[in-house]
């Protein structure tokens, strides 16, 4: 009886270490930050989970283990792209991924040509390149993309009622702050833009043509560390149109 | 020393001058002009300054499209798309469409300990568990068949 007693003990000893070690194959060691393990994101369709890469020996190569470029054109920017505009972070990315991206309330933008977007991106993002942003106010290419993003056109407003609109945008009522002679911003969406990191010029200049446009600052979120610092952090990148 | 002149404006004064001394003019028809060549240099100058935006956006394309070429050339390294498939089957399910052979191989990349149990179960009760992964792929059930059908045989 002694016997057996101990032999179903370790029966059940080694089964629930197995089935540990079954389920522990599920947890990552190189976690997101200390409360989060991955974030899923849709990315053309499909559910795209962004995690680090587990090899703690990884380290970074490919053209962003590169450090020096020549600076004019590729100089270090500073921590602001433009007054009003708040620079995040990855965290606040995870959570845009999880907040705005998810409800359809924001955008996350890859603001760099295509032939930098189609090496790879940061999953959930679209391609709108900043030469967009920087075009002629009147061009219908961008009429079209700031549609997209949630702006009106307006008709011909009146001069009086632009007036009246200038006068209480000071104290921001009927979102007269948001509303420029061509555009209401008032449903458009949050858009955090990123490019290729601190050495980066093009979601800088993508934000400077938004804000020129009359895009409210307090919906622009600038992502600095782009794809030089994603990837130095090991996340997840994809390619685009690749299943 | 001589200063560079900006284009545009180079040759304003000196066609006041010109204009002037060749036709005789009045003092105030000389300044009349002069504000019409000082008009017309201001116009020339904002007519010149797209150009020059336009030519130094095309040098930060020309460098950007040759640091893409890089990237092209040395790939962004990192963790691309086909790493991020394998966390897609780390959500909880295993792969779809997996024959008998690809399954027990997924089992054992995924979970090792469940597979340990699963090669000790007889055949007919791995078919069992087989039939429970066509069923629902969830590896929580997967998990929940082999230990029962373990505990039980």
């Amino acid at each position: 009886m002694k016997n057996n007693t101990w032999g179903y003990l370790s029966v059940g000893v080694v089964t629930a270490a197995l089935l540990g070690w079954g389920s522990s194959a599920m947890a990552l060691d190189v976690n997101l930050t200390e409360t989060r393990t991955y974030v899923n994101v849709i990315h053309e369709g499909q559910t795209i989970r962004v995690q680090r890469i587990q090899d703690e020996e990884h380290v970074l190569t490919g053209a962003f283990a590169k450090t020096s470029r020549k600076c004019p054109p590729f100089c270090i920017h500073p921590m602001q792209a433009a007054p009003g505009v708040t620079t995040v972070g990855e965290t606040e990315i995870f959570d845009f991924m999880e907040g705005q991206l998810r409800n359809g309330t924001g955008v996350l933008i890859d603001a760099r040509t295509p032939s930098f977007f189609k090496q790879g991106t940061i999953p959930g993002s679209v391609n709108i390149p900043f030469t967009v942003f920087t075009q002629d106010a009147n061009s219908a290419e961008l009429a079209e993309v700031l549609q997209k993003l949630g702006a009106r056109k307006r008709g011909d407003v009146g001069a009086v009622t632009r007036w009246f609109e200038k006068t209480v945008a000071v104290f921001g009522w009927f979102n007269a702050d948001m509303k420029t002679d061509k555009w209401d911003f008032s449903e458009a969406k949050e858009l955090l833009l990123w490019c290729n990191g601190p050495w980066c010029d093009q979601s800088p200049r993508a934000i400077k043509g938004l804000l020129k446009l009359g895009y409210p600052p307090e919906k622009l979120f600038y992502y600095r560390g782009g794809m030089q610092n994603w990837l130095s952090l090991g996340l997840t990148t994809v390619i685009p149109g690749q299943p | 020393m001589t200063r560079k002149k900006r284009p545009g404006s180079c040759n304003l004064s000196g066609s006041v001058e010109v204009v002037g001394d060749r036709i005789g003019i009045s003092f105030v028809q000389k300044v009349t002009a002069a504000v019409l060549f000082l008009i017309v240099g201001v116009v020339s100058y904002a007519d010149l300054i797209p150009p020059v935006q336009a030519a130094d956006d095309s040098g930060y394309l020309d460098a950007l499209e040759a640091e893409a070429g890089n990237v092209a050339a040395a790939g962004i390294g990192g963790q691309g798309a086909a790493t991020a498939k394998e966390p897609a089957q780390m959500s909880g399910e295993l792969p779809p469409d997996l024959d008998m052979a690809g399954f027990e191989e997924s089992l054992r990349k995924q979970l090792f300990g469940s597979y340990l149990f699963y090669k000790k179960l007889s055949d007919t009760n791995k078919r069992a568990v087989y039939a429970e992964y066509q069923k629902t792929r969830r590896i929580e059930d997967i998990r929940n068949k082999i230990t029962s059908l373990f505990a039980g045989s």
